[in-house]
Formats: C-alpha cells, structure tokens, sequence
C-alpha cells in the first residue's frame, strides 16, 4: 500500500492518523494560501481600488480558503468551531456589499480638458487639477484652459511598462524601513524606473494632438495626486515645472510623475498614512501665464483666524519662491467681505512704519483678487487659498485653489505664562501650542534624520523640511512666510511653530531643553509645564491618525486575535478575515497535541521527547510514521526531517548562548541580579514549559513557548521550489512594550535582510519565505534556529533604539557573542 | 539602434548559456557566455558589456553580487535576472539593487530577447 | 462502492429530495460501504440537517477540487509546451514537476476524501503509488523507465541535451498509459471525479435553513434555485429575468435551435442550481443519467473556466462543445475548458444551453 514507508522499514501508517496528518497538511497548506493572498492584498490595495477585480477576486478566494481551513479545522476537532462558518458567512456578505457599491473605474478618460465637466472629479484629474476645474467653473475667464493626463494615463503608463509589479515588490516594505539611506536608494530607484520608461504610444499620441489644438508655446506641468490638496494637502510636495517648452512636454510630464517618488513626498505620503493607491498621480497641463506679480491669497488670515481678514501674500514676477518660501513676499490685509478692502500693509523689506505702498500691483487689482477668492469660498462653503498672477495686460488669472486647513485656535486661547523670564521673545504664530524639547539646528546640508522630540530651528522653512515633521516637537524659523507650503504642513501636523524669530532664533543653546509657546511667541529654558513632554511624544509615537483607506480593511486584514493565550482568542471574537486563518492555524496546531483535548489521545502516545542537552524541553511528533517505540526520548539523528535538520543545526549552533546554561553556572548569584537579567517584570523565566514539533521526511513544524515568548514556525520543503515554503511568527517577551517592540524591529531587520518578507504589528512578526530553492528555505531554516535563540531574551536588553541595528548587524555578520546574556 | 550590442551571460547550469548564446547571437549581437561567474566579472572588468544577463542563483557568487559588481564597474550597463521557477519574490531585492529587470525560468529566448531590446533603447536615449 | 443507482432518481446523490422523501433513505444507502473514518465526524450525526452552511462549504470543496486537478491538466499542458523545444529549462523545472504534480494530487485526494470519505483510502493509495514509481523511477532512478511514448522518441531524436529525455519521461508518466498496471496521473484524474460527482449530497427542500426557490419556467418543471449571494430570505419563485448568476442567464436565455433529443428528454428533467453572481453549480438528472455543469464566468481570464460531467450512456456526441478537453471512464464522460475569454463561455453556454433547455 505504502511502498515508501515499507522500504525504509518503518511501521505501516495507521488510516486514522495518515487523515489526520493530511488534514493538517491541507489545513497549513490552505494557511499558506491564504497567507500569501493577504499579503498580496495589503500590498494590492495600495494600488487598486477596491472595484477592481484584482482586490474583489482574491478576497473572494480568500474567503473560499478560510472556509475550507474552518472545515479543515472542525475536522480536527470534531466540529467544535462550527460557529466560524457563520462568522465567515457574514464576513462574505458584508464585503459582497461594500464590493456592490463601489463604482467601476472608467478607465476610458486618459486626458480631459479643464472645461470639461470630468475634470471637476479629483478621482479622475487629481486633487489640484479639480481644484483648478472648480475655479474654472466659477470664473470661467480668469483660469487658463488647460488639460490633465488623468490617473488613468499614470495606470496605463504603469501597466505598459510593467512597473506596477516592480514597484509593488519595491514598495512593500517601505513605510517599515527606518533606515535613511535604503529608503533614499529605493525611492531613487523608482525615480529611475519611470524615467526610464517608455511613453505609452496611446498618451504620446494625446500629448501631440494637444499640442496641435494649443497655440501655446510654454506650458506649466503641475502635478495632481488624488489626495492632493484634500484632506491633505500635500504642499510642495510633488512637482511643478514652469515654463516648459512644448517640445519638452512629454520628458516633463515623466519628471511631474517621478517626483511621487522623492523622499519627501513618499515620507510625507507614509507619515499621512496614506496608501499608493490613494495617491495616483495625474498632470495638469496649463499655458505658461508669464506674470508681473504673483501671489497667494488667504480667505482666513492663518496666523489669527478669529480676525476678520484676508490676507495676500505677493511678489513682482513669478510667485514660486513664495510658495516654497525662499524669498520673502509683501503682505495686504484685506477685510473679509464680498467687496473687501485693503486694511493693512507690510512690506517684505523695511517695517510697517514705511506706509508706502508697492508699485507693481495696484489696490484695484489685490480688491479684485480679495472679491474672487471671497466669491470662491462661499461657493466651496470653506475657507480657501488660491495661487493668483497677474499678466502684463493687467488681466488677473487664478491658477489653483484648495481648502485651507486651519487650527482650532479657541483651545490654545487661555495658556498665558506668567512667571519666567523668556530666552527670546517674537515671531510669527504659525501654529499655537506649547512644547518642549531639545534643540535640533539644520542650516546649510539637510541630515539624513532628526532626534524625535526636538525643537527644530531652521533659518528658512522650505518644503524638504517636511519629512521630519513627524518627529519634532515644534518648530522655530529665523525667516519664513505664513503661507508657505512648510507652514500649511505644519498647520496640518499641528505642531507648535513659529517663523520669523529673527536672527537671534540662532543663538539658542545647542541641544538644551528649550520650552516652546508659541501662542505668546516665547521661547525659556529648561522645561516648564509639567506633562507636556508627555503629550508631545504621545503625538509623535500616534502620528496624525489614520483611517485607513479601504474599508475592506476591517473585514479583511486588520488583526485583533494576536495573543494565543488571551482569553478573547476564541471564535465569536473573530472579526476579520485574517483573524479567522490565524485562529483555525492556532487551533489546529492545538488539536494536533491535544491540550486539553481527550479526544485524541493517540498522539500523545506517538509524541516523544528530543533528546538534546539544551535546556529546553521539546516533545516531538512524527507525522508519517511512528518512530521506535522501545524508548520515551527520540534522539536528534533520527528525526528523518529535512527540514528539522536544518532548523537544528542553526538552533544548536554550539557558538549560541543560553541563559539556563549561564545561570547554572553562575548558580551562586543572588536571585535580584539573576531576575534583573533573566526576566523582565514578571519574574525570572525558565525552560520548563514545554515545545512541541511536529515533522514528516519534508514538513517541520515547531510551537516553541519560551516562557513568555511565542514563536511559531511552519515549513514545508520538498525538491521543487514551488511548494516549498517557511512561515515564521514571533511575539511576546516579558518586558516592557518598547523594549519588546524593540526585539521586534530587530527580528525584523534580520529576516529582512535574509530574503523574508515581513509583516510587523507592534511585538508580532509574521514573516514568510516561499517559492526558494531547497537549499535557500534550509538555510533560512537554519538562520531562524539561531534567531530564535538570540532574539528570546533580547528584548531585556533593548534599552535604546540604536541597539536595533546594532544587534542585527552583529546576528547578520556571525558575531553571536554579543548574545551572550 | 542598429549598434550591435555586447552581451555576457552569465549562468552555473550550462544548458541555459548554451541555448541562449546561438538564440542572441541571431540578430547580430555579441555574446559571450559563462558558467563561473568569477571568470565572467574578470572578463567585465577588462571590457565592460552593454547587457549582462546573469542566474540570481549561482553558488560561488551569486546574481545579487554580480549585479552589485557590474554595476559599480560601469552604470550604463543594463543587468538582466534570470530568477529560478517561479520565484518572482527573489527578484525584489535585485530591483531594489538596480536590476533592470528580471525573467523567470523557463523562458523562451524571444521572452528574453524583448527585455534585452527594451534596455537596449534605454541605454540609447 | 461508487456505482450509481441507475434507473432510481430518488437515490441521485447531489438531486434536491423529493418532500415526501425521507432523507434517512439516502443515508442509510450511504452508509453501506462507509468506512469508519475520522471522516465521520466532520458529517453531523443526522444528515438530513444540510444546511446552507453545508452545501455552500461542499460546492466550495468541489471548486477546490476542480482547481486542484486543473493544475494537474495545466502542468501536463506546460510540460508539452516545453517539449516543443523552444524554451529554454533545466534539470530543476522537471523535478519541479514531479514535485508539484504530486502536491496537487495529494490536495484532490485530500479534497475528494472530504466530499467522498469512503473513497479516501483508495485515493491516498493512488497517490502512495504515484509518488513511489517517481521515486523509483525519476529520484533515485533505481530502474530505467520502459515506456513506449511519443514524447520520448521525439525527445531521443531531436535534442541529445539529458533534459528534454528526462522531461519526455516524466511526461509520459502524467499522461499514461503506463506499463504493468503503473496508475498515471491522468488515470489518477479519472478516478477522482468517478468518485467525487456521484457523492456530492442533495438538498433537502424540507429544511428551512435552505432557501429553495423555484425557477418560473414554461418548461422546465423542476428547476430549483439556490442563491448563495442572498444574505436574507426573499421570495421562493423567480423568472428568468429575476436571475442574477450570469451563467445561468446565458444558459437559460439561448434561443438558438435546439437538439431536438435532448431537449425533449430535459423537460421531464430535474435540476438544481447554486447560484452565485458568477458563479455557477447546475446538477441535473436526465432520464437516469447524471449532469453536473461547473461554470465561472467573471471576465477575468484565468479563473473562468467550464467543467462537464455526465454519466453514460451518453447522451450526444455533441453535447460537449469543441473547446473542451474531455476524458471518458468507465462510468462517465467529463471535461473541461478553461482560459476563456467571456464571448467563448457565452458561446459554449449557448451552446449547452440550447442542447439542454431550449
């Protein structure tokens, strides 16, 4: 019956227990599956919507796998978790439901002109660009005409040169890699691939019969994400390239699409928590308006939002350096009416004192521009800005508008300080609040990163800056407009900022604690409100929070079983999709050894001892056949497991350190001393809880239980790549959350580094190796044996951050010495 | 685009640079093919290649290593991965490192031939 | 064991029951050759209580059956492919083969042994002996292969390269017949589904948790309807235009001329459809003989496809329409057709459609 096992001598399989085997075989392979998919997924929703049939079949075949695991499951264990079928019923209801509403794409509008009705859909045409086509709607003859190559145009450019599956292979990790100078080498590499590809022939086409209808000889290229100036408004972010000969358009329109790939903007985009999909880009083509002056204009004054005025911040010639920041503008006053007036004036040079007037725009054109913007904003509801110029003819052209996001100003209203004298005293509110930290200078070259918490003084606020905005505290500028990109940013981010200190801003103490309030514009030393680091940091760790983008998320991937031995890991607290793999995995894994289960008392006989001298105690299960019964232990040669053998070799890799061998020899410590280095909070840990793996001649399975650690891993490697796979999954420690999150990041990192794909929430790892060689999936087998022995008591020693790297640079280069602890 | 273009392949299984060398060579180009990739950055290094297109999996030293090698040496040239069958997760890293692109095993010489003439107008423009 | 009862409707396995029908019949005819198998355990104790969680996770099991040995069918489709010579592959793609070829057998035996437990035991032996002449004869290569086949001379004659020989070896193997009793893969394929089709389970129209409607039909009499989309009950007859499973629309709504034979014999027919928006499970009886029709028809190519069974006597040579890849056992002619365009599943639909109903 059984040819191969009879010739290697071993007793017959039992039929009982061969269906037993198969089901967990076709239950892990399921897992795998569904593993794999949901991986694909978070990766994919990042790029399609959830319309498309590339997220709704594999979420309908995620479903199908995760019921045929819950019948796997229930096969197990004697239907015991037949409520899971309901569960997933109505998960499959609800997604059918979300899938029913979502709209289908048009993927027909690869260009649309500004007139068109179309190009009012920020979907279509990006955030800017319905901007501009809202603002065309209501003066139609004070917005330049122009055209959008939609996000459609940036699918099909993606498509056709292949490089939504490079840039989904690329962009996988990116918003968990913390190392500057691989997360500059990646975006660069993206840059790289979009300007290196082709055109697609169907936009070449677009973009010379546009050209042929447009008697336009210099274009403005802007670009125009989709969550571009929304909710977020993405200032500066992307580019824009003015004056652009029609002969170079196409080139510029590659160089708009790749700059969705500087840093700053991929930082920015990570730190909005914004997906790629959200964010596709379209370009916004408009004839160049050649300027005299150029400006922006406010509908709220943004320093102080409960005055009733307006504020227009203007330059001769072109309105650029405005925007980014780099060149100071001349500030109007304008009060807050259908047909405003010009209340107030401060000239960029000089003070306030000089009451002359500039010469280059009239009061009669900055009334007119004050009455549109005014017109605008009623008609949007919100408070706006809008970019304006002014051509030679004197005619007034506006060029692109958005909501204006402005902070809560009533809630900073009664912090007064009234004891201290002030370090420095002035400035420009940008935005209010208090906070305190250690100072941080960027002058002349930009830092790969900032230390989190610190104040940061700059001389000019320019848009690169942008990146740390998620790690300081606040923000001081010796110059700065208002109404730059940096300080909308910094409105957005809510951090406590002000601009135009003036010079002395430079001669704060370096690296001293510093307190910051910057609704009275002053600046003392030392730390001064009580609690307010507190809430500082808590802002930088949470981040500005995130919905996330689809809510397929919900159903699908969010996770909320991750404590196996929490008393909500049960069915009815399942609540995604992912939350039922994860639950029936566990639980299958639960039957197989039987804890608690009297069902099935036939593998506890087979289960037998690994004979090893390490101090730990492992009870291991053959799955194909029983080993020789005569004897209670089963020593390690005789596994008969590939893959045991390689997970082996690394975990009993004599150059390893363990503790209980330490601890034996160093017996005559005091017990204070050896908890302090042994255990965490909750006491000293000891081996004697047991693990438990189960293996055939290619499959290796392993639930080892460090005490207050959890580590799983599930491999299967055969002669094909194919099938070959290594799951890998780690949590828990007894430590504190930062330190064992910590462990993490270096788990991590390791795994990273080695080829795995991971995925890390807080102290979960789940990383995954599938489709290697034989030899790759052994050796990675044989890293995860050493990992697990390094990483068990790592997180103790994880006291800072830097020791993340640290350590898994020493894990990576064979120097385990360092784990010696 | 008529510039005949210089090609080295690089794989340790022999069967694939013998397929490949006749196939490439058909159009024109020049190819030199090698099966010990040691030889084959010697050979770089005295006279770069336009293209090389070189096994991710080979057990001296590996694509990943040739990728970094070649392009260090001259960054004109366009490297081409050949990843094992059905492995497209290995070719993340070797994007990442500036691989131009990649082909999995098996492959029909024209599959190969496409990606080749592709990074050939890259090199050009 | 799995033969069918020919000539007695009533006892049609996966056939919506008859009200006045016991369920306990059926289950007391199953249970003859049942083995005691853990298998046991996963069917609740009384049968007749199949729920809609029940047929759902069956029709599910089936599809994963189906997908499982139409990877079987497209590995042997791309192995050929590759012997065309014009790709280029090593000594690892072949072992790859075998490897996978194995994986995938492993999962239909796994799949049919859920849906059949009493053939479990029988097809995890095919699948020992499968696995075992690879090892024999392909791993450890402890004998030489004599097989007589095609690919092989062609791959002795035009290649001297040691892949394509081992490559026309293994290929040989997959599609049979082999020598000295040696099962195939193909026969393993055979097998499966003489297994799997008879013992898919019925309906039972008793049960409230099912939601049978019935198909308004000037016709068809007995054509009953299960929505599997349908979160909430609604209402027990539906026309045609009420439908919203698109490959039953297609099948229901051709109008071209019939074959006159068949359709005649389908009035008096029974049918049953699980329904989903696109996809589609229809089992019928036709004057004693089984009909099961496996349609998904979403737009995306490479995950539609259509899969026919029927059991002999066959029924017409044309029934099948020519896309199809068909294998006959002994019991049952069944095929497949898969990568499809949406205009080519409207056509073989039509095409079954008319044959059919019309």
């Amino acid at each position: 019956m059984n040819p191969i096992v009879q010739s290697n001598g071993l007793e017959k399989t039992d039929y009982a227990f061969r269906m037993r085997y198969e089901t967990l075989r076709s239950l892990l392979n399921g897992n795998a599956r569904a593993l794999q998919i949901l991986s694909d997924l978070e990766a994919d929703l990042n790029h399609f919507h959830s319309s498309d049939w590339r997220i709704r079949r594999p979420v309908m075949r995620l479903i199908d796998e995760a019921l045929l695991m819950a019948q796997e499951l229930n096969l197990l264990t004697n239907h015991r978790h037949h409520t899971l079928y309901d569960i997933l019923e109505q998960i499959r209801f609800k997604t059918s439901a979300i899938f029913s509403k979502t709209i289908t794409q048009d993927n027909d509008f690869i260009c649309v002109q500004l007139k068109e009705n179309s190009a009012k859909q920020s979907g279509i045409v990006g955030g800017k660009a319905a901007g501009v086509a809202f603002l065309h709607d209501i003066f139609p003859g004070s917005v330049p005409d122009g055209f959008v190559l939609t996000t459609s145009a940036y699918r099909l450019f993606l498509e056709e040169n292949r490089l939504h599956e490079k840039l989904r292979l690329l962009l996988k990790d990116m918003d968990v890699i913390t190392d500057r100078d691989q997360f500059s080498s990646k975006t660069e590499s993206f840059r790289t691939m979009i300007s290196d590809a082709q055109l697609p022939k169907k936009i070449e086409k677009i973009i010379d019969d546009q050209l042929s209808t447009w008697d336009v000889n210099t274009w403005a290229v802007r670009s125009s994400a989709i969550a571009e100036d929304g909710r977020f408004s993405f200032a500066g972010q992307f580019e824009t390239l003015l004056s652009v000969p029609s002969s170079d358009l196409k080139t510029a329109y590659k160089q708009v699409l790749s700059s969705r790939f500087l840093d700053r903007a991929v930082i920015y985009r990570i730190n909005c928590g914004l997906k790629e999909i959200d964010t596709p880009m379209a370009v916004l083509f408009m004839p160049m308006i050649m300027p005299i002056a150029a400006g922006v204009i406010y509908t709220r004054d943004p320093q102080d939002p409960t005055a009733n005025s307006m504020v227009i911040n203007c330059v001769q010639g072109m309105a650029d350096k405005v925007v980014k920041g780099t060149v100071k503008a001349d500030t109007f006053y304008l009060s807050r009416q259908a047909e405003p007036d010009v209340v107030d004036f401060i000239p960029a040079h000089g003070t306030k004192t000089e009451n002359h007037r500039v010469t280059y725009i009239t009061d009669k054109k900055l009334k007119e521009i004050g009455g549109m913007a005014y017109q605008t904003m009623q008609k949007l509801g919100s408070d706006v800005d809008i970019e304006w110029a002014v051509d030679e003819n004197q005619k007034l052209w506006l060029l692109q508008s958005r909501r204006l996001s402005i902070a809560d100003s009533e809630k900073h209203k009664e912090i007064r300080s009234s004891h201290g004298v002030p370090l420095l005293e002035g400035g420009m509110t940008i935005f209010p609040g208090r906070a305190e930290g250690e100072i941080f200078y960027i002058d002349e070259t930009m830092p790969k990163q900032v230390p989190k918490g610190c104040v940061l003084v700059v001389n000019q606020p320019i848009p690169d800056l942008a990146q740390f905005l998620p790690d300081i505290s606040a923000l001081l500028a010796v110059h700065g407009s208002p109404i730059g990109h940096l300080a909308t940013l910094l409105r957005e981010y809510a951090i406590p900022s002000l601009f135009r200190m003036g010079n002395m801003a430079n001669y704060l103490p370096k690296e001293k604690l510093i307190s910051v309030d910057a609704t009275n514009r002053k600046i003392y030393a030392g730390s001064r409100w009580p609690g307010i680091k507190e809430r500082v940091m808590a802002r930088l760790t949470q981040g500005i929070p995130v919905k996330s983008s689809s809510p397929l998320f919900k159903l699908v991937l969010s996770l909320h079983l991750i404590d196996p031995f929490s008393a909500r890991f049960k069915d009815r607290y399942c609540t995604s999709i992912h939350d039922v793999i994860r639950l029936i995995h566990e639980m299958a894994v639960r039957a197989m050894f039987h804890f608690g289960d009297q069902h099935n008392r036939i593998f506890s006989k087979r289960a037998k001892q690994v004979d090893t001298t390490l101090p730990i105690r492992i009870y291991a299960l053959n799955l194909e056949h029983s080993w020789d019964s005569s004897s209670k232990k089963i020593s390690v040669d005789k596994m008969n497991s590939l893959p045991f053998t390689a997970f082996w070799q690394g975990f009993s890799d004599t150059r390893l350190f363990w503790p209980k061998r330490w601890d034996r020899e160093f017996s005559g410590l005091p017990a204070d001393f050896r908890e302090a280095v042994f255990g965490g909070i909750r006491g000293p840990r000891t081996p004697k809880d047991a693990n438990y793996l189960m293996v055939s001649k290619e499959y290796l399975n392993i639930n080892a239980r460090f005490a207050y650690h959890y580590a799983m891993l599930d491999s299967l490697v055969g002669l094909g790549d194919h099938n070959n796979y290594v799951h890998f999954r780690f949590h828990g420690g007894g430590s504190s959350n930062i330190k064992r999150e910590r462990r993490s990041r270096f788990v991590e990192w390791v795994l990273r580094e080695s080829g795995f794909s991971v995925d890390r929430r807080g102290d979960l790892i789940i990383a995954w190796l599938r489709r290697y060689t034989q030899k790759e999936s052994l050796s990675a087998l044989t890293l995860l044996g050493r990992l697990m022995v390094c990483a068990r008591q790592l997180d103790t020693m994880m006291h800072e951050d830097a020791f993340v790297k640290m350590y898994a640079e020493k894990f990576l280069s064979d120097d385990f010495s360092a784990f010696a602890f | 685009m008529d510039k005949k273009l210089k090609i080295m392949i690089i794989d340790d299984e022999n069967i694939v640079g013998k397929r490949l060398k006749p196939a490439l060579e058909k159009t024109g180009d020049y190819v030199e093919s090698f099966e010990d990739a040691k030889k084959a950055l010697e050979r770089f290094n005295s006279e770069p290649f336009d293209i090389v297109v070189t096994d991710i999996r080979m057990d001296e030293i590996d694509g990943l290593e040739v990728l970094e090698q070649v392009l260090s040496k001259s960054n004109q040239t366009k490297v081409i991965i050949i990843t094992g069958y059905a492995t497209v997760e290995v070719a993340r890293e070797a994007l990442a490192k500036g691989a131009f692109d990649f082909i999995a095993k098996p492959f029909k010489p024209s599959d190969l031939r496409a990606i080749i003439d592709r990074a050939a107008k890259r090199s050009a423009s | 064991m799995f033969a069918l009862q020919k000539g007695d409707d009533k006892h049609r396995p996966y056939i919506v029951a008859e009200t006045k029908i016991k369920a306990d019949n059926f289950n007391s005819k199953m249970g003859e050759n049942t083995l005691k198998s853990l298998f046991d355990l996963l069917i609740p104790k009384d049968k007749s209580k199949t729920s809609v969680n029940d047929i759902r996770l069956e029709f599910v099991r089936f599809r994963k059956l189906l997908e499982n040995s139409r990877a079987l069918m497209s590995l042997m489709e791309d192995a050929e492919e590759k012997m065309r010579g014009e790709y280029i592959f090593d000594r690892q793609y072949v072992l790859s083969l075998i490897d996978e070829s194995i994986e995938y057998m492993s999962m239909a035996a796994f799949d049919l042994s859920v849906i059949a437990q009493d053939a479990s035991e029988m097809i995890y032996g095919l699948v020992d002996e499968l696995k075992a002449f690879t090892q024999t004869y392909f791993i450890e290569r402890k004998k030489d292969i004599q097989i007589s086949s095609p690919f092989i001379d062609l791959a002795k004659t035009t290649s001297s390269e040691p892949e394509f020989v081992f490559l026309a070896q293994v290929l040989a193997w997959m599609k049979g017949p082999l020598p000295n009793g040696n099962v195939s893969v193909t026969e393993f394929v055979r097998q499966v589904f003489d297994k799997a089709v008879p013992a898919l389970k019925k309906a039972d129209m008793s049960n409230p948790s099912i939601h049978l409607k019935k198909l308004a039909h000037s016709t068809l009499n007995c054509f009953h309807l299960i929505d599997m989309d349908e979160a909430v009950k609604s209402k027990m007859e539906l026309s045609i235009h009420e439908l919203k499973c698109r490959p039953l629309i297609t099948m229901l709504t051709s109008n071209a001329t019939a074959n006159h034979s068949i359709a005649q014999e389908s009035a008096d027919a029974k049918w049953l459809a699980l329904m989903e928006h696109d996809r589609l499970s229809l089992r019928g009886i036709i004057n004693s003989r089984d009909i099961l029709i496996e349609v998904t028809q979403s737009g995306y190519m490479d995950a539609d496809f259509m899969f026919m069974f029927i059991s002999h006597p066959l029924i017409s040579n044309t029934l099948f329409p020519q896309n199809f890849k068909t294998l006959m056992t002994d019991k049952a002619i069944f095929g497949w057709s898969y990568h499809l365009s949406d205009y080519q599943i409207e056509q073989s639909l039509t095409h079954i459609g008319t044959s059919l109903f019309n």
